[in-house]
């Protein structure tokens, strides 16, 4: 075996058992991001800003039982990516007697009360699913349900918030894929929304927060935050390396 | 006149350093451009394939003659790169929107995007970091660029899987001797998106 099929054969060994353990780890599935055309539509806001797009989509799916348990749901608004989702395995929700179908529903929705710290950015989503009766569907212990929201383009420093029925309370979020989704593995449905935290970020397209944000208006100076450090980070590097090598190679060339 | 390619650093180090540059350059470009809609997608993916390609070219790296073989082992790491996560990942599936039509031109513009990312960083940037440090520094760097390059447009939780497909894809292009294995398992795999 000559040196070099084997260093591949060692890179591929190492790349499956990472490629396991980064598949394990990863709190939400999404299809491979090893590259590809990126699109993201412009973010629809409920209440757009001046000149931002408005008409948010919402979404009804109604799903028959799958041989007597709620089957796997996925749904999802219909923007391009979707700008909320949610995704449950089979046999998530307990059922009441004589349920024959469910409704999964996602609509946007006007905050159903002010957050105390920070702001919504973009739209507050209320996340649904109920039989054919109408009656609300709550989760089997155990088990939970995928809820993924976008934020306005290139927000990336967010967290997820869901209405507790008086406050809004903060949950354990994950990337949902791009930048700018929001992901959680929640055990209750309702309304959720991204938040952003501190003054620090404007909203991006450069608008005045929506109307029904209460938090400190952001600064009209774009800073770095969180989400943005990554970027700045690379960049230097990027740019350290470049004029480093660029003084060498100009270097080498002096007589 | 000066050749691009006879002004390009002759250093195997400085030959890398350049192609980072170039490659953390264009990924950051790219990124400013998401969220503007399907028509930008194309075109920025377009640009930035031939930005990569001109970089790799320029670099030194030219394609081999294709031989069947290749492809095959680059099937099979595409199955590898779609199965693995599909088997062993969570059920949870969330959706990044990567369906834009026309479905051929997609098709087109990805595969320029994935030829161009295996032409600099399987090609011509773990050329230049084996030349410099040996293979486990080709495959270490190349793959943590491989995954950083993706950084502005996913967020950092790509990082684990990117870093763990650009192992593999490496250790494609060292079984095989050039980069059309790679290629068509990264070619598979984005592909695959479109009905993940």
């Amino acid at each position: 075996m000559t040196r070099r099929s084997r260093a591949g054969w060692l890179t591929i060994a190492a790349g499956v058992l990472l490629l396991v353990a980064a598949a394990r780890l990863s709190p939400v599935w999404h299809g491979p991001l090893y590259d590809g055309v990126v699109v993201e539509d412009p973010y629809r806001y409920l209440e757009p800003p001046p000149g931002k797009p408005g008409n948010p989509t919402s979404v009804s799916d109604t799903l028959t039982l799958d041989q007597g348990v709620s089957p796997q749901l996925y749904s999802g608004t219909l923007e391009t990516p979707p700008q909320a989702q949610m995704i449950a395995d089979r046999d998530a929700f307990q059922l009441p007697t004589g349920t024959t179908s469910i409704k999964a529903s996602i609509s946007p929705i006007k905050p159903p009360a002010p957050i105390a710290e920070g702001r919504i950015s973009g739209n507050v989503y209320r996340f649904s699913v109920v039989n054919q009766a109408g009656a609300d569907l709550s989760l089997l212990p155990g088990t939970t349900i995928t809820i993924v929201v976008r934020a306005p383009n290139n927000v990336a420093n967010g967290t997820l918030i869901h209405f507790n029925g008086t406050s809004w309370d903060r949950v354990p979020t994950d990337n949902g894929g791009l930048m700018d989704l929001y992901a959680t593995n929640a055990t209750v449905l309702g309304d959720y929304a991204v938040l952003v935290s501190g003054a620090q970020t404007p909203e991006p397209s450069g608008q005045a927060p929506p109307s029904f944000s209460i938090g400190p208006t952001p600064s009209a100076t774009p800073g770095p935050t969180g989400g943005q450090t990554p970027w700045l980070v690379i960049g230097l590097v990027a740019a350290a390396i470049l004029v480093a090598v660029l003084w060498r190679t100009l270097g080498d060339r002096e007589p | 006149m000066t050749s691009l390619a006879a002004s390009w650093p002759t250093s195997a180090w400085h030959r890398a350093a350049w192609l980072s540059a170039g490659l953390g350059a264009a990924a950051l470009a790219r990124s400013a451009f998401i969220g503007a809609g399907t028509v930008a997608a194309f075109v920025v993916g377009t640009t930035f394939g031939l930005t990569l390609l001109s970089l790799a070219v320029a670099a030194g790296w030219r394609p081999a003659r294709l031989r069947l073989g290749s492809l095959g082992v680059g099937i099979v790491g595409g199955v590898i790169l779609i199965g693995i996560p599909e088997l062993v990942g969570p059920s949870s599936r969330a959706v990044i929107g990567i369906r834009p039509d026309p479905f051929l031109a997609w098709v087109a513009v990805t595969a320029l995007v994935v030829t161009a990312e295996e032409a600099l960083l399987r090609g011509a940037l773990l050329s230049a970091l084996d030349a410099a440090g040996g293979p486990a520094v080709a495959v270490a760097a190349s793959s943590v660029a491989f995954a950083l390059m993706h950084v502005p447009v996913y967020g950092w939780g790509v990082v684990p899987i990117d870093l763990a497909a650009g192992a593999l894809l490496a250790g494609l292009r060292y079984l095989t001797g050039g980069t059309a294995a790679p290629t068509m398992a990264h070619l598979l795999a984005d592909m695959a998106t479109w009905w993940l």
